[in-house]
């Protein structure tokens, strides 16, 4: 039995099989967007939800897989037409029957048992879903592509008002916006789901990729992730529910806590990062609901030192001169930014 | 002539390098004036801080701590705060919400005569 895949990784949503299959900006992500990039394409512990989703879809015996996506501002029309000519190319490869997988959407969904739900029933569409809806997963018979394309469109509207369903019970996370990627970070992390880092745990969940640089005066609490070729600084912090993704820098005595450094990006000295994905320069903080650009402060970006290491070598002659514990002009009491001191008098350092 | 009024002052978020100099000197000059200097940088006008005001309000903030005088910062921007957040410079500086409960956290605050200053145009 020759099983053809498509997955879905565009920007847009798209109807197939009489089910709306949403993925990142189609559910709202004007980040991904912004970005350029669906949320299925970014990192998440070492690979990005598509790549994982390709990796499963050969483990279940998948040969033929093709992958359809769209520029972002491509029209619905032309996003159906191209997976349309993979579904048509998969056909033609051999495929007797074709899933299509959106991979805007994390589920854990058995394809195994998907596919033998599918031959039991007789249908020509079967899909997947959960108590709130569609999972983005459907298996259509090669039968429906017979004719040409408008046909096609046709006669899988008419299959999938008869179109059987398979109901999932296990783990999902549609991937909706950041928050929602957030939350599939720190479940994967905590081991609420079934997604693993791409990486050795050196410690109890604490995970290094190959490559990943840390200093010896750096402190990590698990669960936290370092990725290939990341590079931690020395006195830094990274505290429970971070990862750090590949080729990411984390600079000198900067925390970072409960947050997503992407691919490639640099975090100067000295910051506190909280709660936040941070992307290059963009920086997105989930509990203030904020997206902002900080390229102009130079705090964050993806090389060098900047602004941040002013301000700590300022701050640090300010206290300098002050002595310690002593306050600033009466103001609210005085630490240096994410130092080595502060972190070691908060018992960070063993 | 030293002055015990608190001073509100416009912070300006993303100075050019003369804006920040003017800005700078007659900080100092004000601070050299008054005893113990009660400062409200007043961030409302304030988009979003570049990195020349994170440097000016670096500045600013060892300068008042020279003076032995004391400064605080009202209505930031959420970007402005976000910013300060990261900088860590909200645990340096207190940060009020609105200019009022910056003023009225200052001792005496009921009986203390403000005077707002814009330092940008001092020049």
């Amino acid at each position: 039995m020759e099983l053809g895949t498509i997955i879905l990784t565009g920007a847009t949503g798209l109807k197939t099989a009489g089910r709306r299959l949403p993925d990142a900006s189609a559910t709202g992500n004007s980040n991904a967007s912004q970005n350029n990039h669906p949320v299925a394409l970014w990192d998440v512990l070492g690979k990005s939800v598509l790549q994982r989703k390709v990796e499963q879809l050969r483990h279940a015996g998948a040969q033929l897989i093709s992958i359809a996506s769209s520029q972002v501002g491509g029209s619905l029309e032309e996003y159906a037409e191209q997976w349309e000519k993979a579904f048509f190319d998969l056909v033609r490869s051999g495929a007797e029957r074709v899933l299509i997988v959106s991979a805007g959407i994390y589920s854990e969904v058995d394809i195994d048992d998907f596919v033998r739900f599918h031959l039991a029933g007789g249908s020509q569409v079967s899909n997947v879903l959960d108590d709130e809806g569609p999972l983005g997963i459907s298996l259509i018979e090669a039968k429906c592509a017979d004719r040409d394309l408008c046909s096609f469109r046709n006669r899988l509207a008419a299959f999938s008002s008869c179109s059987s369903s398979y109901e999932f019970k296990g783990y999902c996370n549609r991937l909706t916006g950041p928050s929602d990627y957030r939350t599939l970070v720190r479940d994967a992390l905590w081991g609420r789901c079934q997604l693993k880092p791409d990486g050795r745990e050196v410690y109890p969940r604490v995970w290094c990729a190959d490559g990943a640089r840390v200093s010896a005066s750096a402190q990590i609490f698990g669960p936290a992730y370092v990725g290939s070729r990341a590079r931690v600084r020395a006195g830094t912090l990274i505290a429970p529910g971070t990862a750090i993704e590949q080729r990411a820098e984390v600079d000198c005595g900067t925390v970072v806590e409960n947050s997503s450094i992407l691919p490639r990006t640099y975090l100067g000295p000295g910051l506190h990062v909280s709660q936040s994905i941070v992307s290059g320069s963009r920086l997105v903080h989930l509990g203030r609901n904020l997206d902002v650009e900080l390229a102009a402060t130079g705090l964050l970006g993806r090389t060098g030192p900047s602004t941040s290491l002013r301000v700590l070598e300022g701050l640090s002659s300010l206290l300098g001169s002050f002595g310690n514990g002593s306050s600033v002009g009466a103001s609210t009491s005085s630490r240096s930014p994410a130092s080595v001191d502060w972190a070691r008098s908060n018992g960070f350092f063993d | 002539m030293f002055q015990s009024s608190a001073i509100l002052i416009t912070f300006p978020g993303c100075p050019t390098p003369a804006e920040a100099r003017v800005f700078l000197r007659e900080f100092e000059t004000l601070l050299s004036q008054s005893y113990r200097a009660q400062i409200v940088f007043d961030m409302s006008g304030v988009v979003q801080l570049d990195a020349a005001g994170i440097d000016l309000l670096l500045t600013c903030i060892t300068r008042v701590a020279s003076h032995d005088a004391e400064l605080k910062l009202a209505a930031a921007s959420p970007e402005t705060d976000l910013i300060l957040e990261l900088t860590q410079l909200n645990g340096v500086v207190e940060v009020f919400e609105s200019v009022e409960a910056a003023l009225e956290s200052f001792d005496g605050h009921l009986t203390m005569e403000v005077a707002r200053r814009d330092l940008t145009s001092a020049a």
